[in-house]
């Protein structure tokens, strides 16, 4: 039963940390990107209000 | 008396340790779910259970005696035939009626009475049937004024811990039952757990607010931080592991459900703890929430010997360097972008993603004030009073005085120390491969607890060198470990759709 629940709960944390990993490592890409793309068309000096 | 503020609420917890260590030998001396008290109920007894299903688990359900099998016609109306009892009772009393009667009538319906004499045989966290008699009622009682203490004389995150105090203490008044349901109609607080903590709608209006007051402009500058939010969620995914061992001492047997809203704790976010729970384990939603507010109103304790056990004086000293600035096309679309990566990736976690997206897409337009106004303020102090009334609605004693309780500080702290030292470990590791210096101290920032945990790292870097200022670059893990916490919530409810 234990061994079974433990079993489960390292599927989780591997799973888990993989699923909050990729998410981030998006995240960042994708804001990379954003920069990259802003800076690209000039848009990136506006300063909010 | 700010000095002294750590230290009070370690007393505090030391005092729920103190009362779930009561709940635990006494389930475990007496396990009251003996066939002999469920056969003989006593005179005032009642029996109080949840419904079956978690998700619609009430604070406390007073099931009303159910007519027997086959003696109700089909199509015939209870409350017809409960309203006919009434009335024939009514007409009984009015017969029997005497001064000394009226007299032994009224004292039995005041609290003295019913916190010395009462008993009532209800469902445990754990969906055991427990006897609950008076003075487990009155503790809870007290255990509300200790957080009413807390919250109004020591300034101990009163937002929440007001509302959660008195919450607790209506909930254990006797005969007033606000908690359940008393001749069909439900108590005021059985109400407001219904309307939005038991459905988690509350937690969703409170992460607008979190979203609408959110600047990302720290995280969007420097993007990379944000794994150090990523990596402070092993406190939540590794506090999994140290549930289901607890399962190993005796009077411990959390399933993995329950592991996984307790583990969440080490997130270090309330309303993200209360939406987990009140998902996955209702009857523990209480202890869970209660437990996660002391821990983040515990950060200042709890963090820095942590930070100082695995960094160097050198690593302390790091200084960063300065962000380059945030334009307001990059942090209108911030918004966007995780809400699309949300629905990619795990559509799960998009209904806390997407409120916060929400919140922060509207401020930062600017062209819409008044709504941003409305979920800075008042939407969110509504949802907030409402949200911690329910919390203080579940803490019952057949819920909060049991052996489960123990563990939930436990491995709350085991979370919540995880969590910081996660953090802090790879911020190490990339300060080795990073052309730019980062200090490590920020990366205990990557448990949510907003701002607080920030300016824990700002205040520990200030100790090494005066003239360091990191409170800016912590923020980056702090948001992000917001955004984190919330994706390792989604995982879960992933898991057990």
């Amino acid at each position: 039963m234990i061994m079974d629940l433990l079993s489960k709960a390292l599927t989780i944390i591997l799973v888990g940390m993989g699923v909050v990993f990729a998410f981030i490592m998006l995240m960042i890409t994708a804001i990379h990107l954003n920069a990259w793309i802003l800076k690209t068309l000039g848009k990136d000096q506006e300063q909010p209000k | 008396m700010k000095k002294n503020k750590p230290l009070i609420m370690l007393i505090t917890l030391v005092g729920l340790i103190l009362i779930g260590c009561l709940g635990y030998f006494s389930a475990r001396a007496n396990p009251l779910a003996s066939a002999k008290d469920q056969e003989k109920p006593a005179g005032r007894e009642k029996q109080i259970t949840d419904e079956s299903d978690p998700r619609q688990a009430s604070p406390r359900s007073v099931v009303q005696t159910a007519p027997e099998a086959g003696s109700m016609p089909a199509g015939a109306r209870p409350i017809g035939r409960a309203q006919k009892a009434r009335e024939e009772r009514d007409k009984a009393n009015l017969r029997d009626f005497s001064f000394a009667k009226f007299l032994k009538s009224i004292l039995k319906t005041t609290g003295v009475y019913a916190f010395l004499n009462d008993k009532q045989t209800a469902l445990s966290a754990s969906g055991k049937p427990v006897t609950i008699h008076g003075w487990q009622s009155l503790i809870m009682v007290m255990v509300g004024l200790v957080l009413l203490w807390l919250g109004v004389a020591k300034n101990f995150e009163p937002l929440l811990l007001i509302p959660i105090g008195f919450g607790t203490l209506l909930v254990n008044v006797p005969i007033a039952n606000m908690g359940g349901i008393s001749n069909g109609v439900p108590g005021f607080l059985k109400i407001v757990y219904e309307a939005g903590v038991g459905n988690e709608l509350f937690p969703l209006i409170i992460f607008m607010g979190i979203g609408a007051l959110t600047d990302f402009g720290p995280l969007i500058a420097n993007p990379k931080l944000s794994l150090l939010g990523a990596a402070a969620q092993i406190g939540v995914f590794g506090t999994v592991i140290g549930a289901v061992l607890m399962n190993l001492i005796p009077g411990f047997s959390y399933t993995l459900r329950e592991a996984c809203a307790i583990s969440i704790i080490g997130g270090a976010d309330g309303p993200t703890s209360i939406y987990i729970a009140a998902n996955l384990a209702p009857h523990l939603l209480g202890p869970i929430a209660v437990a996660a507010y002391s821990y983040m109103a515990l950060v200042p304790l709890i963090q820095p010997p942590i930070m100082r056990a695995l960094t160097t004086p050198s690593e302390r000293r790091i200084r960063m360097k300065q962000s380059r600035p945030v334009g307001k096309t990059e942090k209108i679309l911030f918004p966007i972008i995780i809400v699309m990566l949300c629905i990619l990736l795990i559509p799960a976690a998009a209904p806390l993603i997407g409120t916060l997206a929400f919140g922060n897409f509207i401020r930062e337009i600017g062209i819409v004030d008044r709504l941003v106004r409305t979920l800075q303020n008042e939407l969110l102090n509504i949802a907030s009073i409402l949200l911690s009334l329910g919390v203080g609605a579940q803490m019952t004693p057949e819920k909060f005085m049991q052996p489960s309780t123990l563990g939930i500080i436990v491995l709350g702290l085991v979370a919540f120390s995880l969590g910081s030292a996660g953090g802090i470990l790879l911020a190490k590791l990339m300060n080795k491969f990073s052309r730019e210096p980062i200090n490590p101290l920020i990366g205990s920032a990557g448990v949510s607890a907003v701002p607080m945990a920030a300016r824990v790292s700002h205040k520990m870097g200030q100790e090494a060198d005066p003239g360091n200022y990191l409170i800016m670059r912590a923020m980056a893990p702090n948001v992000s470990g917001v955004i984190g916490t919330a994706i390792a919530a989604g995982v879960m409810i992933a898991l057990f759709k």
